[in-house]
């Protein structure tokens, strides 16, 4: 751990959208606890209960995130990052109440996204990346450990090899072995998001 | 081996992308990289699909983590006690006090004697690797549950100069002294812990700390420690040296 905890409120908007990309786990933390708050009363205050706004705010953050990641979060354009968070998620609970069957939606598998409406391009790459983490959670536990040390959390192979007790090429060729075993594993997901 | 070979063929490439997506190419290699990917349409399309892996792989373990997240923020939020318990409790210790104020006794080797009576590590915290980033503390976490506590205090110093804020490395750092026989530094971290009010080991810390007073003999500070406390291990204590002096 030799990254030091980062304040929100240091931080330069620049700043924060780089540790965003790099998952900073203090970061993201401080993130999703300081803005609850404010989604959860809208949601409340909008037909919605405790568990739905749960849910809401999950999937905005994800989304929020991937924006960020994709560059599309702009600040000049978007005001702070909270206040971004707190639009999507509004966005999301109105389109939400908007839906006809909303009373028998789960929030779980539905994928919502915030503005502009998808590129077929953009929407086969979510297909995609929806069929990857379905096949990461059918990895083994070790697998889905060293992954996620290594392309999650950003450690280098010398704090992975600490951290899972091998060798650095023993932990290096097990993450390639991993690596190898989801790509088989994506491509044989029966494919529920096809339509 | 069959794995071995292919590995050693794929594997540099895939280290260079892996490097370029998570941001760690610079000067030449970067921009050779992305020459070749600007020319090669199946290096390209390699990248692509590396990136979609690694998304993939980052967006479920957010996901996941998100969870922790939420149960970690409703915690917080259920630490806060109501103020009137504090005010009872209180007032019930100061009775106590003027009680104990009469009771005379062989104070040096009682108080010790409640020490040693009184004294068990805390059990520690889980260790499941996965579901928490700070790996650093965990394996010190491994050391302190074999009574290692020499080693775990190795792991937890450096975190703790990174991190002087984190009120669960403070507690733990305070209980590990206080095992290893060390109560001048056992004092030192848990007097911080018992600062951090909101932390779920406040309690706990107030506990210990006037556990290691009762080492040192320090009876009197022992008591003040423990006034306030509602947690029910410190009225017990309170109760065995309320005669001592």
């Amino acid at each position: 751990m030799q990254n030091k905890k980062h304040k929100l409120n240091d931080l330069s908007s620049e700043n924060l959208v780089v540790l965003i990309k790099n998952n900073d786990s203090a970061v993201l933390k401080q993130l999703y606890g300081s803005n609850y708050i404010k989604v959860r009363r809208y949601v409340l205050r909008n037909n919605g209960d405790e568990q739905q706004a749960k849910d809401v705010y999950q999937e905005a953050f994800l989304a929020m995130w991937r924006n960020v990641k994709d560059d599309k979060f702009t600040e000049d354009s978007k005001g702070n990052i909270g206040g971004y968070l707190f639009q999507i998620a509004k966005y999301k609970w109105l389109d939400h109440l908007r839906s006809k069957e909303y009373k028998n939606t789960t929030f779980i598998n539905r994928d919502i996204e915030f503005e502009e409406s998808q590129s077929d391009e953009e929407e086969s790459k979510r297909i995609k990346i929806k069929m990857i983490m379905t096949a990461v959670g059918q990895l083994g536990e070790k697998c889905q450990t060293l992954l996620k040390l290594f392309y999650f959390e950003r450690k280098s192979y010398k704090e992975i090899s600490k951290i899972v007790g091998m060798d650095e090429a023993s932990a290096r060729n097990a993450k390639y072995r991993c690596q190898e075993e989801l790509k088989k594993l994506t491509q044989i997901i029966p494919n529920e998001y096809k339509e | 081996m069959n794995t071995k070979n292919e590995y050693a063929d794929n594997s540099g490439m895939l280290h260079q992308i892996d490097q370029y997506l998570l941001g760690h190419l610079e000067g030449e290699e970067l921009r050779s990289f992305e020459e070749r990917l600007e020319h090669d349409t199946d290096f390209r399309k390699m990248v692509a699909e590396q990136r979609l892996l690694i998304g993939g792989i980052e967006e479920f373990h957010l996901k996941k983590q998100l969870g922790h997240y939420h149960s970690q923020m409703e915690l917080e939020n259920v630490n806060k006690k109501p103020l009137t318990i504090w005010l009872a409790i209180a007032a019930s210790i100061v009775i106590l006090i003027g009680v104990s104020f009469w009771a005379v006794s062989d104070t040096e080797s009682a108080a010790q004697k409640v020490f040693a009576k009184n004294f068990q590590p805390d059990p520690g915290l889980p260790t499941t690797m996965g579901t928490t980033s700070e790996y650093e503390f965990y394996s010190g976490m491994v050391s302190y549950k074999r009574k290692e506590y020499s080693d775990a205090i190795a792991h937890w110093e450096p975190l703790y100069s990174a991190n002087p804020k984190n009120d669960t490395l403070i507690y733990f750092l305070g209980v590990a002294y206080l095992a290893k026989g060390d109560h001048e530094q056992a004092e030192r971290y848990l007097k911080v812990a018992k600062t951090h009010e909101e932390s779920m080991f406040a309690e706990e810390a107030i506990y210990y700390l006037a556990l290691t007073q009762l080492k040192e003999n320090k009876v009197q500070e022992a008591k003040n420690t423990l006034e306030n406390s509602s947690f029910p291990s410190s009225i017990g204590l309170l109760d065995q040296i309320k005669s001592l002096r």
